[in-house]
């Protein structure tokens, strides 16, 4: 028993169309007879069998297609046993690489979705001015705000010996005598790290991998964090929730994500804080609440940020969050969309996450970490009865050069309350 | 486009003709020269040919072997014949149906299989293919796939064997499509003017790929393009195989006096297509098939038998050996390991690799 | 240190090739006419036809002799008069020289060296170009365009010292340029650039003739304060960014100087090396001088519009810095 597998007769071939059979189930066949004609898209040519025996059982009949190295036929009674190893397995082993190389996905890292929140919007940020590469690495380095320098370059150009003189307070001059102005001067000096183990796969920064690790150490080493956490109740939430989405289309859901934004935006009213930024001059409250929203994304992960988060109706913000969600997924945010946020919320309930602990995005106070609502039973009241209930642990980190525990724990309180009693951030 | 049919065998009738007026034939002057085990051992190179071959071809269809498969199938007499004049100390390059010249030069078929599976214990690590079988430690020196062009690297190793004195000659192959392009003029215009002990071996099949030579050539008679260079030509029947021995033997010793090269055309047939996917619809089925009666193997298996060399039989369970080394071969590709990827670095492109570092460890 | 030209340290190199007996030279005119540019002359009457061999005017037979040489255990020397013709040659330098290495699983290496100049002097299109980013675009090759006599010494002992195929790329405009030579046996190694001249302000990165005119540009600039530092990269490929990208570090500019059209030319690869490696350092957009991008015109005012000056490199230079 032998098979006759579809051949590849062509380097770029991968499968064929049977056009007739030479021979019919019954004949014998002697090996180097043709036994059908089979076309390619490029040509029509004959098959032969590399053994000799009676064609037994045609499995792939005139008209029908069949992958190089798929059985086409059987013979029985081979005269000359071949030794080769079926046919199916090595065929589909060389087969396999020619299927969409979009197989290959790249994973998507759960990261803590806050830590990314701001790394757009510094890039874009850094864009607004014109300066040189080395130009934006020194005052990257050294804390400088473009925006506050003259460029005497070509159109206005901030280049390095700009950056050097701002750094010395003095007027840029075009072949400064300060030669080597790449000298760190961090305030606070990094660390030397390991160095790579021989052998070991290193995986070079991306961009974005790169922006998480300068604006994270910098908030991770200049912000003092404390958190809070707290458990919210959120069946009357979910209840109102699913009484506002009864009669709205699918597009339309409201989620649990736009309360909880929607109560940041109206907490954050009242301690303004919160909502602020630790600069040189002291603290610097900021006018409008505006809440990032850390988006997941294959790519990587961006903070797009509802304004007036506090002004807008719940309807309104699930609104503007799907806009913005609608645009990150499809690689369209534009710089408006990352720029000015006050205050960021990153949920990680999708995955499960019980509660966590976020870092705050500079120059944010704060950050707000959501994690799953999970149904849990719970005392009743006062009462020793235990009844079911959807808890959800949110916990805040705060910058204590801003505020204080007593603060952050009204403050948390306060969005707790709204949570339990939805239709006061409604009114 | 008219076809071709019994053009061929008339010229080889006319270059048999020569041969008939003697007395005695290239088949007993063989066999008084090396002795019946000799015969043998031509035909079993021979028989190892085709049938390592038709396992290319099943283990191409199989997809075990890639890229493309030119088979030699038919002009297996052209290259043994011609190859068994050859001591150690001599040298071949041949074209890219490579795959009988290897095989007749002793290559190991077990690396040569495992280089069509671009395996690591391939002749060349698996870098080569079909197209690119080598072994230094034969002097062969490759299958080249820029028609024509390997001619002059030919050149090349004949003029260092010159200067090195070493008594050798080179002999290389090529086609009949490979003696229309600048690069054959040029070697032959090298080698007769510095009398340079090379062996031309011109395997006139009739077509350059699918381009009847008619079509292709000005000049019909191959051997005829040697004049232009006052070299020493002669055209001979291909499928004859001691007649090639005979005849190249000659061409061979005339080089390797010094007195300068020599083309040689051997007027073949190949049975099979140009490569795996030749529909071949430059030839008609008659005409493969008429010249397949004529199989050079078949031709000397029956010399052999009728001149009570061998008995049938005996062939028959040398036939077996052979195939049971071709499917040892099929396994030891199989089994065998694949190239690592030192050969897409440095270290794999040059004998001296000079790593330069270029990236700046402080920027990236 | 003896002083001594171009041509003259590159006699002292053949002849000390010449002293192994695996060497020989073949090329057009190399012999009987006494050398187009004076490099072998004298070759012939001292070491005979056999190893200064005059070839026929067939440059694939040249380079594919050569190669299949090289193969066999010789140490050829292949001469391509110019670089112009060596397109004659390229199926041999580009699919075979620069293949078999690799393509035969590293059992056997193509020992050459292959001598060709660059140039132009009123010859017009076909005789006036470069096609330095053509052989060096090749992995497999290894190509070496030095400037001063020194390194045309050391590097070409180095290149027959080597057992890869080495373009070695000349400039016949350059024979007569004269510089110190170290006596004694010393290599420059293939791969190495060099700083030939240091300074503070701007960072031109260049090679061959170009190293000499921008050598003069540094000189003209520095009496207006400006200090050049020039990169002399001696080797195409493998190609050592290492000293570039250090003295861009330092000066945050950089000029690509290189005697080949723009477009996809050796300044291109230098150039994105630069932004590359060296982005966080850039203070101004890279400038090119190079040939403008016409087929080289014979009437001379118009070639010399097209050639790269001092001028042009100066301009270039104060582009970068902003100065006008």
């Amino acid at each position: 028993m032998a098979e006759i597998t579809m051949p590849k007769m062509g380097f770029d071939m991968t499968e064929g169309t049977i056009v007739r059979w030479l021979k019919k189930v019954g004949d014998f066949v002697n090996k180097g007879e043709a036994v059908a004609e089979i076309e390619t898209d490029k040509v029509t040519i004959e098959i032969e069998s590399f053994v000799s025996g009676t064609l037994s059982e045609i499995l792939s009949p005139a008209g029908s297609r069949t992958a190089v190295g798929g059985v086409i036929a059987r013979t029985s009674d081979g005269a000359v046993a071949t030794q080769t190893a079926p046919a199916a397995a090595p065929v589909a082993a060389v087969v396999a690489p020619v299927a969409p190389v979009a197989a290959v996905v790249a994973p998507v890292a759960p990261v803590p979705a806050v830590a990314h929140a701001a790394a757009p919007v510094a890039a874009v940020a850094a864009g607004d001015v014109k300066a040189s590469p080395i130009a934006k690495r020194m005052a990257r380095e050294h804390g400088l705000d473009l925006g506050t320098i003259q460029g005497s370059g070509p159109h206005g150009r901030i280049v390095r010996d700009d950056v050097s003189a701002a750094m010395a307070g003095r007027p840029a001059g075009m072949v400064a005598p300060v030669v080597a102005p790449v000298a760190p001067v961090a305030p606070v000096a990094a660390p030397a790290l390991p160095s790579a183990v021989a052998g070991s796969t290193v995986v070079p920064l991306s961009n974005m991998r790169r922006t998480i690790t300068r604006r994270l150490t910098q908030s991770w080493q200049t912000a003092p964090h404390f958190y809070i956490t707290m458990d919210v109740n959120m069946d009357a939430a979910l209840t109102l929730r699913k009484q506002v989405n009864a009669p709205l289309s699918k597009e339309q859901q409201i989620s649990i994500n736009d309360m909880i934004v929607k109560a940041c935006g109206v907490a954050l009213v009242a301690y303004p804080n919160l909502n602020a930024s630790f600069v040189e001059e002291g603290i610097q409250l900021n006018p409008n609440i505006n809440v990032s929203i850390a988006v997941a994304l294959d790519s990587g992960l961006v903070a797009p940020v509802v304004t007036n988060a506090d002004s807008r109706s719940l309807g309104g913000v699930s609104r503007e969050s799907k806009r913005l969600i609608g645009l990150a997924r499809d690689g369209k945010l534009g710089a408006e969309n990352l720029q000015g946020g006050t205050f960021t919320v990153s949920n990680l309930g999708m995955y499960g996450v019980t509660e966590f602990d976020a870092i705050i995005t500079p120059p944010q106070c704060a950050i707000l970490a959501v994690g799953a609502v999970r149904r849990i039973p719970v005392f009743k009241g006062d009462s020793n009865d235990v009844v079911a209930a959807n808890i959800c642990a949110i916990t805040i980190s705060a910058d204590h050069r801003i505020t204080d525990g007593a603060e952050g724990a009204k403050f948390i309180g306060e969005i707790k309350r709204l949570l339990e009693n939805p239709l006061s951030m409604l009114i | 486009m008219q076809k071709r049919r019994g053009a061929t065998q008339a010229e080889v009738a006319a270059a048999s003709s020569l041969r008939s007026t003697m007395t005695s034939t290239p088949f007993s002057r063989a066999r008084d020269q090396l002795g019946d085990a000799q015969l043998v051992e031509l035909y079993r190179q021979m028989m190892l040919i085709r049938r390592f071959e038709e396992k290319c071809q099943e283990m191409y269809t199989r997809a075990k072997i890639g890229g493309f498969l030119h088979l030699y199938v038919g002009e297996e007499a052209t290259g043994v014949g011609a190859i068994s004049n050859l001591q150690s100390q001599d040298h071949i390059f041949t074209h890219y149906r490579d795959h009988g010249h290897a095989i007749a030069r002793g290559l190991n078929i077990d690396e040569l299989m495992a280089e069509l599976f671009g395996k690591d214990t391939g002749t060349s690590h698996g870098m080569g293919g079909s197209m690119h079988f080598a072994d230094i430690t034969k002097n062969f020196w490759g299958g080249y796939a820029i028609v024509g062009s390997h001619l002059l690297l030919a050149a090349g190793v004949a003029l260092a064997c010159q200067m090195q004195k070493t008594n050798g000659v080179v002999m290389v192959f090529f086609g009949d499509g490979a003696t229309n392009g600048g690069e054959f003029y040029e070697s032959l215009n090298f080698a007769q003017l510095w009398k340079l002990p090379v062996v031309f071996v011109c395997e006139n099949n009739l077509y350059a790929m699918g381009t009847p030579i008619e079509v292709h050539s000005s000049v019909k008679e191959i051997y005829r393009k040697a004049s232009a260079f006052d070299m020493k030509a002669m055209r001979i029947d291909g499928n004859d195989l001691l007649a090639v021995r005979e005849q190249v033997g000659e061409a061979v010793e005339y080089a390797r006096s010094g007195q300068g090269p020599v083309l040689v055309e051997a007027m073949t047939y190949r049975f099979r297509g140009h490569s795996a996917q030749d529909t071949q619809k430059y030839r008609s089925k008659e005409d493969v098939e008429q010249h397949r009666s004529n199989d050079p193997i078949l031709i000397f298996r029956k010399e052999l038998i009728d001149a009570g060399v061998s008995s049938a039989a005996d062939i028959d369970a040398l036939d077996a050996v052979i195939d049971e080394q071709v499917e040892a071969s099929v396994r030891f590709a199989d089994e065998s390991p694949v190239p690592g990827n030192e050969w897409l670095t440095d270290s794999g492109i040059y004998a001296a690799p000079l790593a330069t570092a270029t990236v700046d460890p402080d920027l990236v | 240190m003896p002083v001594l030209t171009v041509r003259e340290a590159l006699q002292q190199a053949l002849h000390e090739a010449m002293a192994d007996e695996r060497t020989f030279i073949i090329g057009e005119d190399i012999g009987h006419y006494g050398s187009t540019y004076g490099v072998t002359a004298g070759f012939l009457e001292k070491y005979g036809p056999e190893r200064v061999r005059d070839s026929p005017i067939a440059e694939a037979g040249i380079v594919g002799l050569a190669i299949g040489a090289a193969m066999a255990g010789m140490r050829p020397i292949a001469e391509i008069m110019s670089v112009n013709f060596s397109l004659l040659a390229f199926d041999m330098i580009i699919n075979h020289a620069a293949k078999i290495y690799s393509m035969f699983g590293g059992k056997f290496s193509v020992p050459l060296v292959m001598r060709t100049t660059n140039g132009w002097t009123q010859l017009s299109a076909t005789h006036s170009q470069s096609f330095d980013s053509m052989f060096a675009h090749i992995p497999g090759l290894k190509v070496v365009a030095p400037a001063t006599p020194a390194d045309m010494k050391g590097l070409f002992r180095a290149a027959m010292a080597d057992p890869d195929p080495v373009i070695f790329i000349e400039h016949t405009l350059m024979y007569g340029i004269k510089g110190e030579v170290p006596e004694g046996d010393y290599i420059v190694p293939i791969g190495k650039s060099v700083l030939a001249r240091e300074g503070r302000h701007i960072t031109v990165v260049t090679y061959s003739r170009m190293v000499h005119l921008s050598l003069q540009a540094a000189d003209i600039l520095a009496k207006e304060g400006i200090e050049v530092e020039i990169v002399d990269l001696r080797t195409l490929r493998p190609l050592d960014m290492s000293i570039a990208l250090e003295s861009f570090k330092k000066t945050n500019r950089a000029v690509v100087v290189t005697e080949d059209w723009q477009s996809y030319g050796t300044s291109a690869e230098i150039a994105t090396r630069l932004y590359e490696h060296g982005f966080d350092y850039l203070d101004a957009p890279i400038q090119r001088v190079n040939f403008r991008e016409v087929p080289m015109p014979y009437a001379k005012n118009l070639e010399q519009q097209v050639v790269v000056t001092t001028d042009r490199i100066v301009a270039a230079i104060k582009k970068v810095l902003n100065r006008s």
